[in-house]
Order: structure tokens, then sequence, then C-alpha cells
């Protein structure tokens, strides 16, 4: 959660704010970009430009708690549209590309792909459309609620649950190929992950 | 429902290994904040620019001068006609009605033509007499065709020479002092059965079959002589015409209405000449062959004797 008051004071173009509010959001920009794009030069880009959007109009956010939600708008449209132009639509499969394109962290990756699971999971995800992938990374990742999706995406609550009720079932799909039912039962933590776990109850 | 939690939790497990292993940009917030500074400075540029042209507030007044002056001598020069030639094209547009022609490929088909207002005078395009189908004809028409057809239904009609078209009429009381005193120039007969319908139509007026179709008389097609005894019978194919009904109020009621497209079916007719009167029966649908037409024409002119 960002503080409201690093919000009014980039409102108010404190500069040292500017940096506060990148250190406070810009790992979570960065690595939600990443992993719709799965380019971490792109990402890089993306977040810039998302940022210097953010910055030059953050006056206009009325309510500092709506930020999340406001710059995640900025964020994907920007990530939309820097996609759009390098690669004429097409999204980039997260881990078949991008681990060519980050030698510079291959211990980071070494430990992300230690897990099978999770592995398996991230590789069903980028197969994903790519409404559903931002979809399901807002939702899981980000921990944005149905609402604050719809508003981020510009779509219908009803498009959201449905985009995460059919991406979870084809989720479970691969799990279920993976690995044994007992195992998902037997791995799990009982807890939810965000504020609305209603998508396919 | 914990498996379901299971997998919500394995999710985002997945999705979020790795974040804090990236590591931010750190010369990112100053690199924008140059981005933000150029940009205000551009376009504080840009503003100072347009208000130091010189004369720049004068200019702006003319050109609103000017735009006023344009504006106002386009009114008087050109909105009258082109409000003239507007309401022209529109009443064009309006006037647009469907007829049918035949094809070069011998298939009919429904143009859209401009209509043209009906001819005063000169226009009888009939043969025979204008004169009240009389009620010594109207008694014998017969209850039941050969083929299982029974009376529907009788209409009636008069040429409006005005319109050089036939108005039809029907009650559900059928025929009328009221309705025949009016319209008694034609009657047509509806008779059905349980799969077709057969219309026979008896006038002293002999019109060319295809009324409908106004922009060319159309002669029928595989036109063949019959006899039926002594008397003489034309077999002929026409287009169908039917338009969407455009429902108005009074008798007549339900006019067509030309300006929407109309369906086209082949009609099969037998008209013949029988103690002065023209008959004609012809299927409704399309749907019948010469010899159940033939027959059923047959039990007409014996009736009709």
């Amino acid at each position: 959660m960002i503080d409201p008051e690093i919000i009014k004071r980039c409102q108010q173009e404190d500069q040292d704010a500017y940096d506060d509010l990148y250190r406070a959001a810009g790992k979570k920009a960065l690595w939600t970009v990443y992993m719709l794009t799965g380019k971490m030069n792109t990402a890089e880009d993306i977040v810039q430009e998302a940022f210097f959007q953010c910055f030059r109009n953050i006056k206009k956010l009325q309510k500092p708690e709506l930020f999340p939600v406001w710059f995640n708008r900025i964020l994907l449209r920007t990530c939309w549209h820097m996609v759009y132009k390098e690669k004429k639509g097409s999204a980039v499969s997260l881990e078949a590309e991008s681990l060519s394109d980050l030698k510079s962290d291959e211990n980071v990756l070494e430990k992300v792909e230690s897990d099978h699971i999770s592995s398996v999971i991230r590789e069903a995800v980028n197969r994903l459309k790519p409404s559903m992938r931002s979809t399901v990374v807002l939702y899981y990742y980000n921990e944005l609620t149905i609402r604050e999706i719809a508003q981020v995406m510009g779509c219908f609550q009803g498009t959201v649950k449905s985009r995460l009720h059919y991406a979870k079932k084809v989720l479970e799909k691969e799990l279920k190929k993976e690995i044994s039912e007992e195992y998902i039962r037997m791995s799990g933590n009982p807890g939810c992950t965000g504020k609305e776990c209603t998508a396919n109850e | 429902m914990n498996k379901r939690k299971d997998v919500d939790y394995l999710i985002k497990k997945a999705l979020s290994e790795g974040e804090n292993k990236i590591e931010l940009y750190p010369c990112l917030p100053s690199e924008v904040k140059s981005r933000l500074i150029l940009q205000k400075g551009r376009e504080k540029i840009d503003m100072n620019m347009i208000k130091n042209i010189p004369g720049a507030r004068v200019r702006k007044a003319m050109a609103v001068c000017c735009s006023i002056v344009i504006v106002l001598m386009l009114s008087f020069t050109f909105i009258e006609p082109v409000r003239v030639s507007g309401k022209e094209g529109i009443n064009k547009i309006k006037s647009m009605v469907y007829d049918v022609i035949k094809g070069k490929d011998g298939k009919y088909v429904a143009v859209q033509v401009p209509y043209s207002e009906p001819q005063k005078a000169g226009n009888d395009n009939y043969e025979g007499v204008k004169k009240p189908v009389g009620e010594d004809l109207v008694s014998k028409i017969p209850e039941k065709l050969a083929g299982g057809y029974t009376l529907d239904q009788k209409a009636l009609g008069s040429y409006d020479s005005k319109s050089g078209s036939m108005v039809m009429v029907s009650s559900d009381k059928g025929i009328t002092k009221e309705l025949y005193d009016k319209f008694n120039e034609t009657v047509s007969t509806f008779y059905s059965n349980e799969r077709s319908q057969i219309v026979l139509e008896i006038s002293f007026m002999d019109f060319p079959f295809a009324l409908n179709s106004s922009r060319e008389r159309i002669e029928g097609d595989n036109k063949k002589s019959l006899s039926f005894g002594e008397i003489a019978a034309t077999y002929a194919e026409y287009p169908g015409v039917r338009y969407p009904i455009k429902e108005t109020e009074g008798l007549g009621a339900g006019n067509e209405d030309r300006t929407q497209k109309p369906t086209i079916t082949i009609l099969h007719t037998i008209k013949w000449k029988q103690n002065g009167a023209y008959y004609t029966v012809y299927d409704f649908n399309g749907d019948l062959s010469q010899e159940e037409l033939e027959i059923a024409a047959a039990t007409v002119i014996d009736n009709m004797k």
C-alpha cells in the first residue's frame, strides 16, 4: 500500500517524493510488466514511460488512495501500447524468450525455475491470452479486487470474473497434468490470495 | 473449497517468486525527472513563442472578424440554394419505389426507380368494357373447385383511373350491398385446400396480369393455347409481385408499400373469355402445375355456363 502522503507530496512536485514513490511502487510495476511481456529490457522501458506519465499527470489524481488502480491503468496501457509498437500486438512468451534476455539475472531465474510447480503455473500463464494473463497477474500478484481490475482494464466486472474463472480452470488443468491432486492438497497453504476469492465460487 | 484455495495460493506463489530478486534501475527517477523538466521547458517555450509573435493578438482579433464575415456571406449566398437542393434530394430519395423488371437472364428482379405520378388520362390499359360484374354471374361462382378446393373469401374491386390500378376490398361478412355498390367491376374468389390456394378473377375488363409491375408491360412466359370445349384459353406464367402492406384506415385498408422491396414468385395462370366476361384462375402461391390449374378452370367454366 502506497502512503497517501507520498502521493500528495508528488502532487506538490516534491522531487524526493518522486524517488519515494518509485522505490515503493517501482519493483512491483517492473515485475508486473515483466510477467506480461517476458522481456526485462522492454519492461524497464515500459516502467520508465509509465512513471513519466504518472509524474506528469499525478496532479489529476483526486483521491490518493486510488493510486494503485490509477497507476496500474497507466502501466497496462503503456505496456499494451509499447508491446504493440514493438511486436505489432503479439505478446511474447514469458519464459521462453525472457530467459535469453535475462543473462545478467541468471541466478534469479535458476532459483525461480527450481520450483517445478511454479514453473508449470508460469508456463501456463504465459500461454493465456494477453487480456486473461493481465487479469491473472493483477488479481494474484498485484492483489487488486475484481472491481479494481475492471477499472484498470476498462471492462465489466463480469468480464473480469469470467476471465479469472477460465484462467483458473486452465491453470488447474495444467497442474493436474503435472502433479497429483494429493500433492496439491498437501503442498498448499490454505490461505486465500486476495480480498475477493469469488471468481469461481 | 480447500483445493481452490490451494490452487490460488500456488498461482500467487508462482507469480510472486522472483520479485525480490530483481533490481530496480537506480537512475530511472532521475531520468524521468530530466524528461519532465525538458517537457515542461518545451511547453513553456511553445507558449512563449505563441505569446511573443508580433501582433498575434491583433491577428487573432482580425481572424475572428474575418471568420464572422465569411460565415455571414456564406449564409446569404448559399444557404437558400443548399436548402432547396437538399429538400429536392430528400424528396427524390423518399420517392424511390421498387418495380419489377425482367432481367437479361429471363428472371424477374426488383429494381428501385423514381416514383412517377399516375397519368390523369389516357392510361386505361385494358381491353373490354368497364361495367359491373352482375349478380347473375356472382351467384354462379362455384363454392368448390375440383381438387378439393373450397371457397374461402370473395373480394370486390373497382378500377381507379387516377392511379391506373384496381382497388380491392373484402369483408368478413362477405359481399355486402354497401361494398358491392362501391366496388363491383371485378370479383375475386379465393379457394383453398390443405396445401394450396387458387384465385378466380372475373371482370369485363381485360387487364395485363402483372399489374404490380408499372415499369413495363409483362407479356408472360411459357404461353400456351388451351381449349375447354368451345372455349379457348391461354396458359401463361407471370411474376407475382407482393409488396409489404402499409396499414391504413377505411375501406380497402392496407396499401402496398412500394418503397419496400417486394417478394417475387412465378404464378401460373389460365385466362379465358366466357359470355363477354374475362376469367383468370391462378395459383396464389405459385405452387401448382398447369394440369392442376386446368382441372380447376374446367370446374369454373362448367359452372359459369
